[in-house]
């Protein structure tokens, strides 16, 4: 088996249009990939229900991971709120005086 | 022969675990996300290491790929595994992404002869940098991959005899493929050679169910079920050297006194297991 071929596995498993257009014309979108006919030939008899499975538990695990990108990011930026209030206490963050002339 | 029984490591269970130290023989910490990025993270593991056997289980190399593994992800594994000096360090047979296209988890190989030799050149360059060869994990599947000319076993034996890279068996991945693919997982696991299986995994996990029919799910998220359990023993009878067993939980955490009962039914089952393999010899 061949990189496009799991390239062409991975846009099956993470792009629901892809799936759809190669769900309606395996054999077509399978060739236009630029697959081998053995590859071709896999692709047409792909494991469907396991597709739909396997796609759902991908997708489940991505936002699973966005959402924890999300939450350290928030972790991260709370991690200055004490520093910003402290400084914000001092003076240092209150906008510049003008100087009287 | 001492047997080490463990778990994974979780934020969430950092205290607990501590807390219970001396029924928690080794932890299992994944680094992506925290270890492999941050220095001030990679302090504390090295600390939790020196304090605790340690062993590091990375899921985005993506080895068992026909394209090379990128050698800046292999260096920060070399670096990480550098600074904490674990007791071992492991990755998956699945390939995490493709074409440009990130997966954002494993997914099982086509299982060919190209992608054995494609999966054990990458075991290659894994270990000319980091210095040692990872010991590779079995991956559950709820497809079953395109494009296969062998069976799992076969695959498994194959890409084992043709690198030195050691096995992590996942007991509950093999389960859930016997599962939904209808074979016989203790059969399976007689053919992979004994000597070659260094560390085993347990987890739990659930029915998901279709129009066509139901496939188990490798989700982390229950209890370890009972056949897991016989596999254990059963793996305890066929390997003659001392393993790893570490217990994988990644969610839906149970009150720990119940995930601490689970590692002494897994210390129970490898106890029986050894004891099987006493009576034989």
């Amino acid at each position: 088996m061949s990189p496009a071929f799991e390239s062409f596995l991975a846009r099956l498993y993470v792009d629901s249009d892809e799936r759809r257009r190669f769900l309606a014309a395996p054999g077509r979108v399978a060739a236009a990939a630029g697959l081998t006919g053995e590859e071709i030939a896999a692709a047409v008899a792909i494991d469907r229900v396991g597709l739909e499975l396997a796609a759902a538990s991908f997708e489940r695990k991505r936002h699973h991971r966005r959402r924890f990108r999300f939450g350290r990011w928030r972790t991260w930026i709370s991690s200055f709120v004490p520093w910003i209030t402290r400084l914000a206490g001092s003076g240092v963050l209150e906008p510049p005086t003008r100087r009287q002339p | 022969m001492a047997d080490r029984v463990g778990l994974t490591w979780h934020p969430q269970l950092a205290a607990a675990i501590l807390a219970a130290r001396e029924r928690i023989d080794i932890v299992e910490v994944i680094p992506e996300g925290t270890f492999l990025e941050s220095r001030k993270s990679q302090r504390a593991l090295r600390t939790l290491a020196r304090a605790m056997p340690v062993s590091i289980h990375g899921v985005s190399l993506g080895l068992a790929s026909t394209t090379p593994v990128e050698q800046w992800r292999l260096d920060q594994f070399a670096r990480l595994v550098d600074s904490v000096q674990p007791a071992s360090w492991s990755e998956h047979l699945a390939f995490v992404r493709a074409g440009g296209v990130e997966l954002g988890h494993l997914a099982a190989p086509p299982r060919t002869a190209s992608t054995i030799d494609a999966t054990a050149a990458n075991l290659e360059r894994a270990a000319r940098t980091v210095g040692t060869y990872p010991m590779v994990e079995n991956v559950a599947t709820i497809i079953d991959p395109p494009g296969c000319r062998i069976d799992e076993q076969t695959w498994i034996c194959e890409l084992l005899s043709t690198s030195r890279a050691d096995l992590l068996l996942d007991l509950h991945n093999l389960y859930a493929n016997a599962r939904n693919f209808g074979f016989d997982a203790a059969e399976v696991l007689k053919r992979i050679p004994s000597e070659r299986i260094k560390s085993i995994h347990l987890a739990g996990g659930a029915p998901v169910h279709t129009p066509a029919g139901e496939r188990w799910l490798d989700d982390h998220l229950h209890d370890v079920p009972d056949p897991v359990y016989r596999l254990l023993e059963l793996v305890g009878q066929l390997v003659p050297h001392a393993l790893d067993v570490v217990l994988e939980r990644d969610g839906a955490f149970p009150p720990f006194t119940q995930i601490l009962m689970q590692l002494d039914r897994a210390r129970a089952a490898l106890t029986k297991g050894r004891a099987r393999q006493r009576l034989a010899s």
